[in-house]
C-alpha cells in the first residue's frame, strides 16, 4: 500500500497458522501448518521462493500443530514444532524425525522456545499452567518446572542476551518476568568478574524465582516478545488489543551486568 | 551468739524453774521457811511456830487453835495407845516361835554327824576296791588295742576284692570310701618294716582305682550321663586327688555337648519357622509345622535355660565352693555361659523376627513375659546373669518394635485394600443422575473411615498387650515409656497418619493422578476433612487415654497432623476440581475445534455436547453434595432466578443491541458498560483453591470449563449462524449452571466474555432475537 511491492507468494497445500524466517541468515522461511511445516528457500536476489521440504509431523488427525521454531544452533538445520502434548524435532538435511520430548505437557503445548546460547535446552509452555525446562539429550524428565501461572501459559520466551531472563505470557492475565539462572548459559554471572571480587559478589547474584510481574493487561495475553534492539525491554499483547511495552526491573539489570 | 549475757541468764533461770517444776522440788530456802512452821514438817519448830501464832492471830483464834491442837493431841495419843497394842501381841507371838526352834535344830545337829562318819568308811572301802582292779585293768586295754589292729589289717586283706566288687556293681561311692580308708591306713603302716604283703596290697588297690578313675572319666565322657551321675562322678574323682582343671574343662565340654542338643532344637524350630513363613519351600518341609512363638519360648527355651543352670548350679558346687579349686574355673564357667547365652539370645531373636502380625499381640506378649522371667529367674545363678537379662531386655525391646512396624505395614496395607475397595464400588455402578437412590458415595466415605478408625483402634489395642501389668517387663517405666511414646504412639499411629497423607498426596501427583477417578478423589478429600475435623483428634485422644500418656513434650503434636491432613485434603479438593474441570472443558473444547463455524447452519437448537456438560455438571453437583455440604449461603435464590433470564447485554455492535433494549433498560454503550465493569471486577483465579463446600467445588469446575471455551472460541472464525449458535448455547448455560455457581456475576462475566470474543471473531456480527433464543432454549 506505501510503496511496498510484493515480492514473492508462498504456496502451501494446508492453511498457515504462522511463519518464521530462519535465524542465521533469513535465507529460508518456516511455515507451521495443520499438519505438516513447510520451509521455503528464498532468493532474495531475483524475488522467488520454492518450497524446500514439507514435513508431515505424526499424530492424530484433530490435533493440530500449534507452533514451531527454529533451532538457533546447528546452523539451523533442525526445526522444532509442538504437536498436541509432544514436542518433535526434525532434521532439516533428512526430512525426519530426529528427537521428541513425549508429554511435555499433560494438557497442550501451546509454545517452545530454544535457549539462544546454550545448546540442547528448550523451553515449553502449555494448557496445565506450567513452564518446563527441558535438555533434548535426555528428554525424560523435564529440568525445572515454573508453576507460577494460574492458566494456560501462552508463550515463551528466552533473552537473547542474558538467557537467564525467560518472559512468559498466560490467559491469567499476566506476564511475569522470571529467573532461570541455574539453566542458564552464564550460571554463575561473568567470569571475569570472578577475578576482582569473587566471594563479595557472589551474594548479589541472580537467584531462580519470579523478577517481575507485569499485571497491566486485562485479558488474556497472547503474546509476549523481547525487543531485539534492547536486551532489556519486552513487549505482551493481550486480547482486548492492549500492547504493553516493559523494561527489566533495574536492580535486576544491574545484578546481571555487575 | 549474739544474745546479751542479761537475757541469756533470764532464760537459764526459766528453764531451771521448769525443771524443778516437773520434778517436784520447791525452793530450797521457801521450803525451809515454810517447814518451820508446818506441824507435820520434821524441820518444825515449836517456839517459832508459837512465836508467830501469838504474833498473828487474835485472841478467839488464839483459842480456837489451843482448842484444836488439844483435840489432835488427845487423838494422836489413843493412836498410839492402840498400836503399841497390836506390836505387843505380834511381838509375843515371835518369841513362842524362836523357841520352839531351837529345840528342833538341835536334833538335826546329831543326825548330821552321824552321816560324816558313814562317809568316811564308804571312802576307806572303795579305795582298796580299786587297789585290787588295777591289774586287771592294763591287760584288757592291751587286748581290746590288739582287736582295733586286727581288723584293720583284715579291712586292708579284703580291700582289693571289695574295691572290685564295688567298681563292678558300679558302686563307686563305696569304692572311693575303701580307697580312703585303706589310704589312710596305709599311710600309717607305710613306714613299717614289714610291708612286703602290704606293698603288694598297695599295688592291687592302685590298679583297682585306676580303673575306677578310667570308670568316672568314662563317664564324663558320656553324654548320656545325666547331671546328677557327672556330679558325683567329678565329686569322686575330686576325692580322689585328680586335677580339678582338666575336670573342669571336662565338665564344661560335657555341658556344651548337652546344651548343644537343646541348641540344635532351638535352632530346628527357628527353620521350621522360617521355611513355613517362607511358602515357596516344598510342602514336605511344611508338614512339621513349627511350634508358636509361646510354645517355643515356655518349652525350648525353658528346657534349655534350666539345663544351663542346673549346670551352672553344680558346676558352681563342684568347684567354685566354698572356695575355687582353680584359678580359672570361674572364668572359665562365665565365658562358657556367656557364649551359650549367645547363642540362644541369637536363636530366640531370629525366631522373633519370624514371627509374623499375623497371630494376635497378646500371644507374643506372654511369650516375651515368660522369655524374661525365665532370664531373671536364670540371672540369680548365672554368671552376669544381670547382663543377660539387659541383652534379654533389649530382645524385647526390639520384638516389639518391630512388631510395631509390622502393625504400621499392615495399616498400611489395610488402607490400600480399602481405598481399592472403595475404588471398585465407585466404579461398578455408575449412577445416573436421575436414579432416586443416594449415589454410594457418602456409605463408602462412612464405611472406609469407620473401617480406619476401627482398624487403628484395633491394632493399639492389641500393641497393648506389651504393656499389660502383668507382665514381667511391662511394668518398666523405661520400656513402657519408649514403647508408649515412640513405637506406638509415633511410629504406629502418627506413622500411619503420615503414609495416609503421603498415599493422598500420591493421588494428586501428575503420575498417579490421572488413573484415580475423581469420586475417589472426592472421597479422600472428604475424609481428610473428616479425619482433621474429628477423627484424628479423637484416635489421638484414645490412644493416648489408653496408653496413658501424659507427657507430650517431645512427640508430634496434635496440630501438626491435623494441619498435614488438612492440607493433604486441600490437596486432593483442588485436585478433583482440576481433574473435572478438565474433562468438561476437554468436552468443549473438542465440540469447538472439531466445528466449521464458518459454514455453520442456522442454530435450530442447542448443541448437544451443552446438553451433555451440564448433564456432567449435575451429576458432580449430586455427587459432591453426598459427601459436602452445599456450603456458603448462594447468591440470593430468588433474584438469581429471575436474572439467569436475564438476556445478554455485553459488547456488541450498534446493530444489533437496539433488539435488545428492551431488555436491558439502560445501555448507552454497552461495549462501554463492559468494559467499565470489567475494570470494577475481580481478577478471577481459574486454578484457584477451593473450600470445602458443594457450591465452591462446582464452581472450581465451571470457571475453568467455561475459561476453556473461551480459549477455544478466540481461536476461531464464526460466521453469522455460527455466532448464533454460541449465542444460543451461552444462554443454555447460564439458565442452566447458575444452581451450581455461589456467585452468579462471576458466571455472567464469563459467559458474556465468551460471547463477547465470538463477536469480535464473527465476520457479519449479528445476533439473534433473545425470544428466539429463549424459545430454542426452551425446547431443548
Amino acid at each position: 500500500m506505501w510503496g511496498l511491492t510484493l515480492a514473492t507468494a508462498l504456496f502451501s497445500s494446508e492453511d498457515i497458522s504462522s511463519v518464521q524466517w530462519q535465524l542465521m541468515d533469513g535465507s529460508q522461511l518456516l511455515g507451521v501448518g495443520e499438519h505438516q511445516l513447510t520451509v521455503w528457500d528464498l532468493d532474495t536476489g531475483r524475488g522467488a521462493a520454492a518450497v524446500s521440504s514439507e514435513i508431515p509431523c505424526p499424530g492424530r488427525a484433530q490435533s493440530a500443530l500449534t507452533g514451531a521454531r527454529w533451532n538457533p544452533h546447528q546452523c539451523c538445520s533442525q526445526v522444532a514444532a509442538a504437536c498436541d502434548t509432544h514436542v518433535r524435532g526434525f532434521d532439516l538435511r533428512c526430512g525426519q524425525q530426529a528427537w521428541t520430548v513425549e508429554n511435555a505437557d499433560a494438557q497442550l503445548v501451546r509454545d517452545l522456545d530454544f535457549n539462544p546460547n546454550k545448546q540442547y535446552y528448550l523451553a515449553t509452555c502449555g494448557d496445565d499452567c506450567r513452564v518446563k525446562f527441558w535438555d533434548i539429550r535426555k528428554p525424560t524428565a523435564p529440568l525445572k518446572v515454573l508453576v507460577d501461572h494460574s492458566h494456560w501459559v501462552w508463550r515463551v520466551r528466552f533473552n537473547h542476551f542474558h538467557d537467564q531472563l525467560v518472559l512468559t505470557s498466560s490467559s491469567d492475565w499476566r506476564v511475569l518476568l522470571t529467573s532461570a539462572a541455574s539453566l542458564s548459559s552464564e550460571p554463575y554471572g561473568h567470569l571475569l568478574d570472578d577475578d576482582d571480587d569473587g566471594p563479595a559478589q557472589s551474594g548479589a547474584q541472580l537467584a531462580d524465582g519470579q523478577l517481575a510481574c507485569c499485571e497491566e493487561h486485562e485479558d488474556s495475553v497472547y503474546a509476549a516478545e523481547w525487543s531485539s534492539a534492547d536486551p532489556w525491554t519486552y513487549a505482551s499483547l493481550s486480547f482486548d488489543g492492549r500492547l504493553v511495552v516493559s523494561r527489566v526491573p533495574r536492580q535486576v539489570k544491574y545484578k546481571i551486568l555487575l | 551468739m549474739a544474745a546479751p549475757g542479761g537475757s541469756s541468764d533470764a532464760q537459764r533461770r526459766a528453764r531451771n524453774a521448769a525443771l524443778k517444776d516437773y520434778y517436784g522440788c520447791k525452793a530450797s530456802s521457801e521450803m525451809a521457811d515454810n517447814d518451820l512452821y508446818n506441824l507435820n514438817s520434821p524441820h518444825f519448830n515449836p517456839d517459832m511456830y508459837l512465836h508467830q501464832l501469838i504474833k498473828e492471830s487474835s485472841l478467839t483464834d488464839l483459842m480456837d487453835t489451843e482448842a484444836n491442837i488439844y483435840k489432835q493431841i488427845q487423838s494422836l495419843d489413843s493412836e498410839m495407845q492402840t498400836l503399841v497394842y497390836e506390836n505387843y501381841n505380834k511381838f509375843i507371838s515371835a518369841t513362842d516361835t524362836i523357841r520352839k526352834m531351837k529345840v528342833d535344830f538341835k536334833k538335826m545337829e546329831d543326825e548330821m554327824e552321824r552321816l560324816a562318819e558313814n562317809m568316811t568308811h564308804i571312802t576307806a572301802f572303795s579305795a582298796t576296791v580299786s587297789d585290787t582292779l588295777q591289774v586287771r585293768r592294763d591287760e584288757i586295754n592291751k587286748l581290746s588295742n590288739t582287736h582295733v589292729m586286727l581288723k584293720k589289717l583284715q579291712f586292708l586283706f579284703e580291700l582289693p576284692a571289695q574295691l572290685k566288687d564295688a567298681i563292678d556293681k558300679e558302686n563307686y561311692k563305696q569304692a572311693v570310701e575303701y580307697h580312703l580308708q585303706s589310704e589312710r591306713v596305709l599311710e600309717q603302716y607305710g613306714t613299717a618294716p614289714d610291708t612286703a604283703s602290704l606293698q603288694g596290697l598297695r599295688a592291687e588297690s592302685a590298679q583297682s582305682i585306676t580303673r575306677l578313675v578310667a570308670a568316672l572319666q568314662d563317664r564324663l565322657q558320656d553324654d548320656q550321663a545325666t547331671p546328677e551321675q557327672i556330679r558325683e562322678s567329678v565329686q569322686l574323682l575330686l576325692q580322689l586327688g585328680q586335677p580339678a582343671e582338666a575336670l573342669c574343662s571336662r565338665v564344661i565340654a560335657h555341658a556344651q555337648r548337652r546344651l548343644a542338643g537343646d541348641l540344635a532344637q532351638l535352632t530346628s524350630q527357628v527353620e521350621l519357622a522360617r521355611a513355613a513363613a517362607d511358602s515357596d519351600r516344598p510342602a514336605e518341609l511344611r508338614l512339621h509345622l513349627p511350634k508358636d512363638v509361646l510354645e517355643f519360648v515356655d518349652v525350648d527355651c525353658s528346657s534349655f535355660l534350666s539345663n544351663l543352670s542346673l549346670f551352672v548350679t553344680s558346676y558352681k558346687e563342684l568347684f567354685l565352693e566354698p572356695k575355687s579349686r582353680c584359678p580359672e574355673a570361674a572364668s572359665r564357667l562365665s565365658d562358657c555361659v556367656r557364649s551359650q547365652m549367645d547363642s540362644l539370645l541369637s536363636a530366640v531373636d531370629s525366631r522373633l523376627s519370624l514371627e509374623s502380625a499375623a497371630g494376635g499381640a497378646a500371644v507374643l506378649a506372654r511369650a516375651l513375659d515368660r522369655l524374661y522371667r525365665r532370664l531373671q529367674a536364670s540371672a540369680a545363678v548365672l554368671p552376669e546373669g544381670d547382663a543377660y537379662v539387659r541383652a534379654g531386655m533389649e530382645l524385647i525391646g526390639g520384638a516389639t518394635e518391630r512388631r510395631c512396624r509390622q502393625s504400621l505395614s499392615q495399616l498400611c496395607a489395610h488402607l490400600q485394600q480399602s481405598l481399592s475397595a472403595v475404588r471398585q464400588a465407585l466404579v461398578v455402578p455408575a449412577p445416573a443422575p436421575s436414579s432416586a437412590e443416594p449415589p454410594p458415595l457418602a456409605e463408602q466415605l462412612a464405611t472406609f473411615l469407620g473401617g480406619l478408625a476401627e482398624q487403628i483402634r484395633a491394632t493399639v489395642t492389641d500393641l497393648k498387650a506389651f504393656i499389660q501389668p502383668e507382665l514381667s517387663f511391662g511394668v518398666q517405666a523405661r520400656f513402657r515409656n519408649t514403647f508408649c511414646r515412640q513405637h506406638v504412639r509415633e511410629t504406629v499411629v502418627v506413622g500411619f497418619f503420615r503414609h495416609f497423607v503421603e498415599t493422598c498426596r500420591g493421588f494428586c501427583d501428575a503420575a498417579g493422578g490421572e488413573k484415580t477417578s475423581p469420586s475417589v478423589l472426592l472421597l479422600l478429600s472428604r475424609a481428610c476433612r473428616d479425619l482433621d475435623t474429628s477423627t484424628v483428634h479423637y484416635l489421638m485422644n484414645f490412644v493416648d487415654d489408653l496408653l496413658r500418656i501424659e507427657d507430650k513434650s517431645g512427640l508430634t503434636p496434635l496440630a501438626d497432623i491435623n494441619s498435614e491432613v488438612r492440607a493433604a485434603g486441600q490437596q486432593l479438593i483442588n485436585h478433583f476440581v482440576r481433574v473435572q474441570g478438565l474433562a468438561v472443558s476437554q468436552m468443549l473444547r473438542k465440540s469447538v475445534a472439531t466445528r466449521d463455524w464458518q459454514h455453520a447452519n442456522e442454530p435450530r437448537s442447542v448443541r448437544s455436547v451443552m446438553k451433555r456438560v451440564v448433564e456432567e455438571l449435575a451429576m458432580m453437583d449430586a455427587q459432591v453434595g453426598s459427601v459436602y455440604e452445599e456450603g456458603a449461603a448462594r447468591w440470593e435464590q430468588h433474584n438469581s432466578s429471575d436474572s439467569s433470564r436475564r438476556p445478554y447485554h455485553g459488547p456488541g455492535s450498534q446493530r444489533q443491541r437496539h433488539e435488545w433494549s428492551s431488555y436491558a433498560p439502560s445501555q448507552v454503550d454497552s461495549g462501554l458498560v463492559a468494559n467499565i465493569q470489567k475494570l470494577f471486577s475481580e481478577r478471577i483465579e481459574i486454578f484457584a483453591p477451593v473450600e470445602f463446600s458443594k457450591v465452591s467445588i462446582l464452581t472450581g469446575i465451571i470457571k475453568i470449563a467455561l475459561k476453556t471455551l473461551l480459549e477455544c472460541v478466540r481461536l476461531k472464525t464464526f460466521s453469522k449462524f455460527g455466532l448464533q449458535q454460541i449465542q444460543v448455547d451461552v444462554y443454555y448455560l447460564q439458565v442452566n449452571l447458575w444452581r451450581f455457581i455461589a456467585d452468579e456475576k462471576l458466571l455472567h462475566g464469563l459467559l458474556d466474555e465468551v460471547l463477547g470474543s465470538a463477536i469480535h471473531r464473527c465476520l457479519q456480527p449479528a445476533l439473534m432475537e433473545f425470544s428466539v433464543v429463549e424459545a430454542l432454549c426452551d425446547r431443548g
